[in-house]
């Protein structure tokens, strides 16, 4: 992993309105090292603006290609939506700490929404992979004509009860108002499962560097990009 | 040719801390240093400016923390830091192996509590030098930035002074009436260095909520769109000092460290550009040489204040 990576763009496409999907090949050593829960800083626009860069979650999809989707709401996103095939993309990374399901997982409940769907369709192939069995419920439209979602993974519209008994371990991944909804969820089933939540923080450096990044947990403050991205769903305040 | 760009800071004083080249990171954009160690090769900086740290750890404010601006960002990180205590614990142990020198930039609310971390800097072997963040409140003081007034700032670096022989950088902050005055009264209470700017206070509204967006209210910039106050500054503090000017402010390219130096700079600082791009301060360092060497020019005395009035530029 060197501080200054490229990637070249080999897709681009607009999946639904408001979500595109990018395609980067990039060394393989390091789309290797791309496991659930990793993300790449990308570089976006000409230094000045947008000035910082963003964070992305990825999947991979080969021993070369990065799947991406984005989106479409600030100037990053846009930025990267002028991407074409052959452009180049900077970065740095991967950053972060993998996520695997637990131990002994048989049936894995995902929750989630836009800002955390690379994340969950990373983890939901890493658990297939696994002959683990995989639910998800997605805050947000998702058009599953547009085949975003694998087939193997079934598509649930509440976070209920009875999919808390189903599952035996439960990963909630996007915006902070999610990550709570499923811990919320959680404690009202009385459900006891091995339950993290990922939040969805922007980072400025990645690193552990600027201290931008704060999440609150019963056990203090910690970083999101050093401590996280996962915490224990109960611990997160 | 080859060139010359080392940097010595407090030469004549019994620890002078020379810089192989005149890059240096700037204050809480680099953490402690180590969090870059696997991703640069840091034997190729001048020199790490490590996170404002004060005696006892401090929480810092309530997110969010920062927001993206035009060509820059916000921040209020609140001095967010683990404490002096655990800094020499757990950080300066590891930085013989950075191979790069460490300055240690100091906080407080207090002169007492400046005070107690350089004496506890002064026995870490580890700590090449010390910048003093002075932009902070002076709460014994009714809250007032100790770096707005001259006053204020000369004490506190006369106290410093008195208990360290580190060399001694003093970090103007740019919301003060006269940043000049400010230079010249550390100057002369025995700073070994000024270093400028420190971000410039700034507000973002979130118009949906109708209230500030950061946590904290207000914040500090950073970032290309300070760049030309913080130059302006340099070129006006640089014609008053005779100690080394350290200069930062949106440095993300080698022309924009050029334009410090031609101001008066002995050395620069890279701040928040490396959060995008980790490697501008190699690539700054790297940049000056080639540049230098294309130009012909083989120390950077030649350049240092070409541009200030009186000086003829180069013929
Ligand atoms: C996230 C962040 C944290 C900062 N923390 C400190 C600090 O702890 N101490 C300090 O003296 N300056 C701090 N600064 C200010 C920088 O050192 C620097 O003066 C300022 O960012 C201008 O440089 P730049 O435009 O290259 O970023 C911080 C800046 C940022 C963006
Ligand atoms: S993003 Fe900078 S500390 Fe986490």
């Amino acid at each position: 992993m060197g501080a200054a990576e490229t990637a070249t763009v080999v897709q681009s496409a607009a999946l639904q309105p408001g979500l595109f999907g990018l395609r980067l090949e990039a060394d393989a050593r390091l789309v290797q090292a791309c496991e659930p829960g990793r993300y790449l800083m990308l570089s976006v626009g000409d230094g000045n603006e947008p000035y910082l860069p963003r964070p992305y979650w990825v999947r991979r999809v080969s021993a070369v290609w990065l799947n991406l989707l984005v989106g479409v709401g600030g100037a990053g996103s846009g930025w990267l939506a002028t991407r074409r095939p052959g452009d180049p993309v900077e970065f740095f990374g991967p950053l972060g700490t993998t996520l695997i399901p637990p131990p002994r997982t048989r049936r894995l409940l995902l929750s989630g929404d836009l800002p955390g769907l690379n994340c969950l369709l990373a983890l939901a192939d890493r658990a297939l992979a696994r002959d683990i069995e995989v639910a998800l419920v997605f805050h947000g439209a998702v058009d599953t004509s547009a085949r975003l979602i694998p087939p193997d993974v079934e598509l649930l519209t509440e976070l209920n009860a009875s999919a808390l008994t189903w599952a035996d371990a439960l990963y909630a991944i996007g915006d902070p108002s999610v990550v709570h909804t499923a811990k919320a969820a959680l404690r009202t089933a009385g459900s006891r499962i091995p339950a993290f939540g990922v939040p969805h923080v922007p980072l400025a450096c990645g690193v552990g560097a600027c201290y931008g990044c704060l999440v609150e947990t019963r056990r203090g403050p910690k970083l999101s990009c050093v401590n996280g991205p996962a915490f224990g769903l109960a611990d997160l305040s | 040719m080859s060139q010359e760009t080392s940097v010595t800071i407090g030469a004549g004083t019994p620890r002078p801390l020379t810089m192989r080249n005149p890059v240096m990171s700037a204050a809480g954009t680099f953490g402690y240093g180590v969090e870059y160690a696997r991703l640069l090769d840091l034997s190729r900086v001048g020199a790490i400016v490590t996170k404002s740290t004060t005696v006892r750890p401090r929480a810092g404010a309530s997110m969010p923390r920062w927001v993206e601006t035009p060509s820059g960002v916000l921040n209020a990180i609140g001095l967010n830091n683990p404490g002096i205590g655990r800094v020499l614990r757990e950080y300066a142990p590891k930085w013989s192996s950075l191979r790069a020198p460490v300055v240690l930039s100091i906080a407080g609310e207090s002169v007492e509590e400046y005070v107690e971390i350089a004496q506890r800097a002064e026995e870490a072997e580890a700590i090449a030098g010390l910048e003093l963040n002075v932009s902070c409140p002076n709460v014994s003081e009714g809250g007032a930035l100790f770096g707005s007034d001259p006053v204020q700032a000369a004490s506190i670096t006369g106290a410093l002074r008195a208990v360290t022989s580190l060399p001694l950088i003093v970090k103007l902050t740019p919301n003060a009436a006269s940043v000049a005055e400010v230079a010249m009264a550390v100057e002369a209470a025995g700073a070994d260095a000024v270093s400028l700017v420190n971000t410039i206070a700034g507000l973002v509204i979130d118009v949906e909520g109708r209230r500030p967006f950061l946590g904290n209210g207000g914040g500090g910039l950073s970032g290309p769109a300070i760049r030309p106050v913080a130059v302006r500054l340099v070129w006006d503090v640089a014609r008053v000092v005779t100690v080394p000017v350290v200069g930062l402010g949106g440095i993300a390219r080698v022309e924009d460290a050029l334009q410090f130096i031609m101001a008066g700079a002995s050395a620069v600082q890279v701040g928040s550009a490396g959060f995008a791009k980790p490697d501008t301060i190699i690539r700054v360092a790297e940049d000056l040489a080639d540049w230098m060497a294309r130009h012909g020019v083989a120390s950077l005395d030649e350049i240092r204040g070409c541009a200030m009035p009186g000086c003829e530029g180069r013929e």
